[in-house]
This record gives structure tokens, C-alpha cells and sequence, in this order.
């Protein structure tokens, strides 16, 4: 049910993806940088709300006066600043929501990713409590109804002796001192803020928070020009004596405001605990189901920390030796923040299928994937396509064993990264005319590093390597969504179309390969 | 729902503790299991696995001049750069302009054009349920002697009753109980009411003597209200009751 639910978004933010692949590239595409693009917006706030600090009076007559200062006399500097400050918080709010919605539709919030949506839900309140206390700064008729309505919506709790909304009754009613509390809340609770996004991405391992300098330099300009274009401005000075009419609200912030109005605090209440709690019960409503931790056997296994490097989440940790093997250390899997990727698998130096079957046993293994029947996946394809090309796809990319193409057969792993290089190795000299490797798309991996580690083991970046001696010719990756399965048919094809060309250089049994 | 439910005044503060005495435990459990532990348990290695990935960056640093070089990647078909500037333009564009359009856009109107607003404050204590006494020497010398007080009185206090009058017409009428655990603090009403712009006359009554008591205080006044004027209703604690401000 809740996949269905996800289903049409997720393939719109796919569609939406790949057009802007085109025009950014994969790894300059702000549609999968929109984590990375909420922290830019925080430091552009952060940044920019110092420099106005400076020029902002913590008075009830100097802070509107100080803001129309800014806003027209200085125009060009501190105006300037006032509406990257405004926009940039703006844009937070827009990035934090196409975030959630499209990690959401892509299923990233069960299982072990459990924490990173949990904690991303008071983010979201905290998001709100700075945006709208920044705006009680103006103390401008939008100020007023703000704080207000603000202090009203708190009142419904009751669990204030007296209703705080009458510290707004009439004018003279506030003292400078309120705004020296303003300011001060304005400054932890963003600084609470950060914290709280520190603490989201916490357990993953080499988290990204800058977006690409591409992305940053756009974003940047993108805001520059819309504060020259329209910079904000302020209504009205505030006046407690009478009502704020006409509203230009800021419907990223303010877009439960009306709700208030017409429908109470109560329910207002309700809406947002209710739906905060909902959203962060999502995880287990309803759990997703894992299959067993990757296990770790010991006398495979000689502390080389490799899983260890290129575990995405962090889940595995290197321990000091405790079985006397003299080696430093050894691998221990936290299953709670394993997400069964595999990729420890494919980072295992002991993971070759150059073995007779009963010695197939590797230094850190899937036990409901293992090796041993990793292979035997693999001899099937060779089976099924002698001399073909053999497909190795990941269950988040395009679906490889779903395409029907003569000559090619396939095996799906649960990401293309958990395949160690040796078995591209055997697969050649075991007869296979090439390999196509094809998985999730570039910077859009599902479990986050498994595309970039795949591509860097072929390529010789990362170890483990795949072999000088396998000819390159004969592989190929594709990293593509999984709605760009034509275009996974297309490439395959013209991957046929090149080895046809190169005939029998490779001869079925593999003498070539072990020529080499 | 409330009155479904029959939640009175006296019983709120269950309604709001009651879900969480009972789900909150069951509730923190659940989250313990599934991680939340994690949070609590320090990382045994910590030093021997930032040792250890220093190790594997330079490692790798040092390989990769050797080794890199060929690449076997299957890129998709190129964008001219021309039509990559304009896409990238077109989507910044289309960002800045979901900024700047519902930052201040659409506008929300408050009120309804020639209304003016009553706010009815007030934060009053009422008298004592019960009256104060004095103690007699015998009484005091019983006392100990820091607790030896001359009048002896009662904390709980009667909750207050307001009446809210425009033009003769009832408007509000309301009781709140006083404020504490023990009834003892001031009763608080803040009340808003959207009214015509005019001439209107404003009458407020208040009992704060107990059920059997008339009102204690009355206040009529009359009033013309500008558009949008916001008038406040409020009690001055010094002896000279109500007020319009």
C-alpha cells in the first residue's frame, strides 16, 4: 500500500532527475543534492543574519527603524544582505520538503535509515521556531500578527499561569528588553538547529553537508539576483492599537497561520503534533523487512579495514584481534546500522571465486548471499549465454534481468558494489565475451557510495582493483535510474555491436585472459 | 469532541497527560530497541579506526597515480554546453521564482474590510473561598514560632465570572477557575471579538465573591471604534476597575 503511495512520486522525481542530468550533470544536479542544499541555505542565513545583526536595533522603536535602514538607506550592502537572509531561509524550507518527499518515495526511511527521518522531524520544528522568530524582529504589521497569533496558539495549552498573548495587548505594552530576548532566541534556536542537523546525519559515514562548489556557485547567484530584483521589504510599522489587515505572508513560513484562524488553535494543535508524530512513525508503519547482518569469520578475515572504509553507514567497526591471528585487527558489523548492501562483500580481498567451491568462504559475507552462491549465479549466466554478455544489476537501478535481449543473461545483487572485481575476472576467462556492470545512477546510488566504489574498483582508484589482465574493452557500466531501462537496451546492444567487432579475441575458454 | 468525550475544565490536564503517561514509556521502548541506544553506547577503536582510515586515503592517494587511467564507464550522450547553461539557468530561474512569488504571495486579509476588533483582558484574583481569620495568642502560641502569622487564611479562591455586554446583547460570558494547584492564583480570561466600526456601548460585569455573590464589578461605557481599531478591555488591580484602551 504505502508503495503504491510512493510509487508516482518517486517515478516523477526520477523523470525530474534525469532531465536535469542533462543540463547539471549527475553530480552538479541540485535535485540530488537537496540535503546538501538545505545546509548551503542555513550558512547563507547564518552568514548573512551576522552581518544584519549588526545593524539591527534591539529596541521596540529602533528595530523597525533599523530594518527600514537596512532595507532602503543601505540598499545596496545590508538591503542586500536582509534579502539573501530572507531567501536563503525561504529556500530552506522548499529544499527540507523536497527532501523528505522524495526520500520518502524512494523508501530511504525504514530500516536502519530509521534515525536520519526520526531526527529530521524536530529539525522541522526548529526550522519554523527560527524563521518566524526572525520575522517578530521586523516588528512590522506582519510582526504583529505573527507574534500574536503565535502567542495566542501557545495560550490554548493553558499551561501558562497567565495567556502570554497579553504581553501584546497595546501599545507600550513591550519593553526593549523583549527584543533582547527575541534576538537571543533568534540566535540559539538556529544554533540548536544546527545541531540538530549535526545529530541527523551523525550516523552515516562521510556524510555529505556542502552541496558541489557548481551547485553552490549557482545557488549563490540565483539569490543575489533575486534580492536585486526583489529585495524584501517590510509592511507597515507594527501598532498594537490596531489590527494588521492586508497580509503579504510568507507561505513558506506561515502557511498554518490562516489554519489558526479559522479552524482554532486546538486543531491546529492537533494537526501538528498529530502529523508530527505520524511522520516520525513512518519508519515502522509499516517496518521494512531485513534480511541477516553480514557475518565476519575470523579466519578469513585479516583486519585490512577495507569493509571498514567502504561501509556507507558507518556499521562496521575494526576491533582489536581476539582470536590470536597476528593481525591488528578485526571486523565487527553493528547490525543495527547495516542496510544489507553487500558492498563490504565487494570491498573483501578474500572474495574470490578463484576457489573450489568448498572453500568459498570470505572475510565478511551476506549469509543469505553469500559467495559461494554468488558464483553459482554467475556460472548459470555463463551457462545461459555462452559467450555473451553477462549483466550484473543492482535491485534499485534499472532492471537488468528484466530486459529479454539474445545473448545476454543476468544477475541481480542487492547493489552492484557488493560484486568484488575478481568475480568480472572469472567471469572472462570463464568464456562470458563481456560484462556489463549497470546500477543505480551516478550520485543517486541508493546506498550512497556503492556506484562511486564500483566505478573507482574498475578504474583503479580503490581497492580491491580489478586486474590489469582483464580486458577493458570487454567491460562496461552503466549507472542509469530504473526508469531508463530502453536506454539500459540500447547500450547493451551497442556494448554487442563492439565486442562483435573485436570477434574472437577472447576466445569462449578464456585463453586470452589467461594469456595475459 | 470534547463533549463526547466529557472532558470539563476540571479534567483537561488528563487529557493531555494521560496518552503520554500511557504511550510514552511503551513509546520510548520502541525506539530503544531500534536504536536509540546507539545514541548511548560509546564507539570501542574510535582512535584505531580514524588510524586506520588515514592509512586507507593515503593508501589509495598513492595508488591512484599508478593506476588510473582507463575507464570503462558508458557515459550518456553529451549536452551541447550552450544547452547546458540555458537548462541550468532556466531551472535557478524557476527556483527564484518560486521564492520570490510565495514569499509575499498571495496576500491573507485578517479581518473583513470596516470591522474593528474587542480584546477582553483580564488577570484578576478572586476573594478567598473562605475568609480570613484572626488568630488568637492561644492559637499563635501553638504555632511554631516561624509560622506564627496573625491572620489565618485559606489559599483556595473562588473562581471569577465575567459577562460581556455590546449594545445589551450578551456577547461572552465565561468562569475561570483561579490558576495554581491549590485554586490560589488569579483567574485569566483573553478574549477577541470582531465587531462592526461604529458607536457601540460596552458593558462588562465581574463576580469574583463566589456563586451566591451579584456581580462585584460593572462597567458601561460608550464607544466609537475606528476600522481596524483594535480597543482593549482591561482591570486595573489598584481599586479602579475597568477600562477601555
Amino acid at each position: 500500500m504505502s508503495n503504491q503511495l510512493r510509487s508516482p512520486l518517486r517515478t516523477a522525481f526520477l523523470r525530474v532527475e534525469k532531465v536535469l542530468d542533462r543540463f547539471f550533470g549527475p553530480e552538479w544536479n541540485p535535485a540530488r543534492q537537496l540535503g546538501t542544499v538545505a545546509f548551503y541555505f542555513f550558512w547563507i542565513a547564518a552568514g548573512t543574519g551576522i552581518f544584519i545583526y549588526i545593524f539591527f536595533d534591539t529596541a521596540v522603536d529602533g528595530a523597525y527603524r533599523s530594518v527600514e535602514y537596512m532595507t532602503h538607506e543601505q540598499w545596496y550592502l545590508a538591503g542586500v544582505m536582509r534579502s539573501l537572509h530572507r531567501y536563503s531561509s525561504d529556500g530552506m524550507v522548499l529544499a527540507m520538503a523536497l527532501h523528505l518527499l522524495r526520500e520518502w518515495s524512494f523508501d530511504r526511511y525504514r530500516g536502519v535509515r530509521w534515525y536520519a527521518w526520526f531526527t529530521g522531524v524536530p529539525i522541522i520544528w526548529l526550522l519554523y521556531a527560527s524563521g518566524l522568530s526572525g520575522y517578530w524582529l521586523v516588528w512590522d504589521q506582519l510582526a504583529q500578527y505573527v507574534a500574536l497569533a503565535s502567542m495566542e496558539w501557545l495560550d490554548v495549552l493553558g499551561i501558562f499561569g497567565e495567556p502570554v498573548a497579553t504581553n501584546f495587548l497595546a501599545q507600550g505594552s513591550l519593553t526593549d528588553r523583549f527584543f533582547t530576548l527575541l534576538v537571543f532566541i533568534h540566535i540559539f534556536v538556529p544554533l540548536f538547529l544546527l545541531f540538530m542537523m549535526w545529530i541527523h546525519v551523525i550516523r552515516v559515514s562521510q556524510p555529505r553537508i556542502n552541496p558541489p562548489r557548481g551547485v553552490a556557485i549557482g545557488l549563490s547567484l540565483m539569490l543575489v539576483a533575486l534580492s536585486l530584483i526583489k529585495p524584501a521589504i517590510s509592511h507597515g510599522p507594527a501598532d498594537l492599537g490596531l489590527i494588521s489587515q492586508d497580509l503579504n505572508l510568507d507561505w513558506f513560513y506561515m502557511l498554518f497561520y490562516p489554519v489558526f484562524d479559522a479552524w482554532g488553535g486546538l486543531t491546529l494543535w492537533a494537526l501538528a503534533v498529530g502529523g508530527s508524530v505520524v511522520l516520525a512513525l513512518l519508519p515502522w508503519l509499516p517496518p521494512v523487512k531485513c534480511p541477516k547482518a553480514p557475518v565476519v569469520t575470523l579466519d578469513h578475515c585479516n583486519g585490512c579495514g577495507r569493509c571498514y572504509a567502504d561501509c556507507p553507514y558507518g556499521a562496521i567497526t575494526m576491533l582489536p584481534r581476539s582470536d590470536g591471528l597476528p593481525y591488528a585487527q578485526e571486523a565487527q558489523v553493528n547490525a543495527d546500522n547495516c542496510t544489507r548492501c553487500g558492498i563490504c562483500v565487494g570491498a573483501c580481498p578474500t572474495a574470490s571465486p578463484f576457489r573450489s567451491a568448498d572453500a568459498l568462504v570470505t572475510g565478511i559475507d551476506l549469509p543469505h548471499l553469500n559467495i559461494k552462491r554468488m558464483r553459482a549465479l554467475v556460472d548459470e549466466a555463463l551457462a545461459a549465454a555462452p559467450g555473451g554478455v553477462v549483466m550484473v544489476g543492482c535491485e534499485h537501478g534499472p532492471k537488468a534481468d528484466e530486459l529479454t535481449l539474445a545473448g545476454t543473461a543476468s544477475l541481480r545483487l542487492p547493489c552492484v558494489s557488493m560484486l568484488p572485481p575478481s568475480f568480472i575476472d572469472y567471469m572472462i576467462t570463464q568464456g562470458a565475451g563481456g560484462v556489463m556492470v549497470a546500477g543505480c545512477p551516478d550520485c543517486g546510488c541508493r546506498f550512497r557510495y556503492g556506484v562511486a566504489w564500483m566505478q573507482d574498483r574498475l578504474d583503479g582508484r580503490r581497492d580491491p582493483y580489478l586486474r590489469k589482465r582483464v580486458p577493458r574493452e570487454r567491460v562496461r557500466t552503466f549507472w542509469a535510474s530504473p526508469i531508463e531501462v530502453e536506454e539500459l537496451k540500447a547500450a547493451t546492444q551497442s556494448f554487442q555491436n563492439d565486442l562483435s567487432v573485436l570477434g574472437d579475441a577472447v576466445k569462449p575458454d578464456g585463453e586470452e585472459a589467461q594469456d595475459v | 469532541m470534547f463533549s463526547l468525550l466529557s472532558i470539563t475544565p476540571d479534567n483537561m490536564v488528563w487529557f493531555y497527560l494521560a496518552p503520554i503517561l500511557v504511550f510514552g514509556p511503551i513509546f520510548i521502548a520502541f525506539l530503544w530497541n531500534f536504536g536509540l541506544k546507539n545514541l548511548f553506547t560509546t564507539v570501542p577503536g574510535l582512535k584505531d579506526q580514524q588510524r586506520l582510515e588515514r592509512e586507507h586515503n593515503d593508501r589509495i592517494l598513492k595508488r591512484r597515480e599508478s593506476k588510473a587511467g582507463y575507464h570503462a564507464r558508458t557515459d550518456h550522450p553529451a549536452t551541447k554546453p550552450s544547452v547546458m547553461w540555458l537548462g541550468q539557468g532556466v531551472l535557478y530561474l524557476t527556483f527564484a521564482g518560486l521564492l520570490g512569488v510565495f514569499s509575499a504571495w498571495p496576500s491573507y486579509r485578517y479581518t473583513v474590510p470596516g470591522e474593528a476588533q474587542i480584546k477582553f483582558s483580564l488577570s484578576h484574583p478572586a476573594q478567598r473561598v473562605e475568609a480570613c481569620q484572626k488568630r488568637t495568642a492561644a492559637e499563635l502560641a501553638k504555632l511554631p514560632p516561624n509560622m506564627r502569622s496573625k491572620m489565618n487564611c485559606s489559599r483556595e479562591r473562588w473562581p471569577v465570572v465575567v459577562e460581556l455586554m455590546l449594545d445589551g446583547e450578551v456577547v461572552f460570558v465565561g468562569e475561570a477557575k483561579a490558576a495554581g494547584l491549590r485554586n490560589d492564583g488569579a483567574s485569566s480570561f483573553y478574549e477577541k471579538f470582531s465587531v462592526s466600526s461604529g458607536a457601540h456601548t460596552v458593558t462588562v460585569r465581574m463576580n469574583d465573591a463566589g456563586p451566591q455573590s451579584p456581580f462585584t464589578q460593572t462597567f458601561t461605557q460608550a464607544v466609537v471604534l475606528a476600522p481596524a481599531q483594535n480597543l482593549v478591555i482591561g482591570f486595573h488591580e489598584d481599586g479602579r476597575g475597568f477600562y477601555l484602551k
